[in-house]
Order: C-alpha cells, then structure tokens, then sequence
C-alpha cells in the first residue's frame, strides 16, 4: 500500500483506514481502528513517506483509534524519528481514554507533542498535560 | 534488535524486537516492545519504562 502524494482519500487496510489531508499546510492522518502489529507497517510508510516527500509536520489524530499495541507505538516512534530527521515533527492529538493512558504511561508525552484536539495540533496550542 | 532510537538529552526512546520460545521444540515467536529511557549525570540508565503489550 502506498500513499505517496494521496491526500483527501482513505486508505483501508486490515482493521484501521486512514484519511489523510492537508490544513495549513500540516498534512493529517486521521487513523480510525486499531493500530497494531498488522497496520503499523502501513501507518510507518505513509509517514516516512510524508517526510521525505517534505512535509515538515504531520499530525496523527488517534482519537478514532481503539486498539494501540507495542508495533503500534513503534511505528509512531519511528515516524517521529524519521520526521526529525528531515526537520520536522510529528503531532499526535489523543482524548483522554486508553490510548492517552498508554501515552502517559509509556513516557511517549515526553517524545512526542500531544494535543487533546485537532484544532489544538494545527494551532500547535493546548497540549495534554504530562501528568 | 532495535528498530528506532529517538535521543534527545538524558532521554531515549527505543524500539526494539526481541523473540520469546521456544522450548520443547517450538518455534521461537518474536514480540515488539519500546522504552523511554533516562540516563544521569554519568549516562547510566537511571529509569527504563518498557511496554510490550
């Protein structure tokens, strides 16, 4: 699967889809289901491709994500790490529930800027608190 | 075998693959895990905070 240059559409793969578009020139990812050892491969590709296509700050929006495992927050990591490389950043925005819990607990607020909105993410405003 | 490692000052965060097995003949099944890690002022670890869920 490749989303090289998509943005507007979805992509289905498995268990999550993913709806990628631009707001202010941030390209978003808006996963919906559970990112796990069978998506994660996926969600890495789409934002290793969005950095080496330029895209300096992305946005992964998990508020639609009910299941994350360890492959899951890999592929997060390894977005992060790749975007850093090209000067960039990747933004996650969590509600509170499970998926900001593990956030928390796993130390990831620390690696990453999370927002408990979208409009929060692109405005680079209110980030959740690491409590 | 590590995967991604993310450093930033005395924190890293590191992902990794590892296997677990196999005994009595079966095979060896690989999991994946990640840490945040922080070193002190002599860069030992001083907190690892796994997940392999």
């Amino acid at each position: 699967m490749n989303l090289n240059g998509i943005t507007g559409q979805q992509q289905h793969h498995e268990d999550l889809s993913i709806h990628v578009h631009v707001i202010d020139d941030i390209e978003v990812f808006e996963l919906t289901g559970s990112l796990d050892i069978a998506t994660s491969p996926t969600v890495r590709a789409a934002l290793t491709s969005a950095s080496e296509r330029g895209g300096h700050q992305l946005i992964v929006d998990l508020t639609q994500v009910d299941f994350l495992d360890s492959t899951g927050l890999g592929a997060l990591i390894g977005g992060q790490r790749r975007a850093r490389e090209f000067g960039g950043e990747v933004r996650l925005v969590a509600k509170e529930g499970q998926i900001l819990r593990l956030l928390r607990i796993t130390g990831l607020l620390k690696v990453f800027s999370v927002y408990p909105t979208l409009e929060d993410a692109v405005k680079n405003g209110q980030r959740v608190g690491d409590l | 075998m590590i995967d991604d490692v993310i450093a930033e000052g005395a924190r890293a965060c590191v992902v990794y693959r590892f296997a677990l097995g196999g005994g009595d003949g079966k095979p060896w099944r690989e999991r994946a895990g990640c840490a945040t890690v922080r070193f002190d002022e002599r860069g030992q670890i001083e907190e690892w905070r796994e997940y392999e869920g």
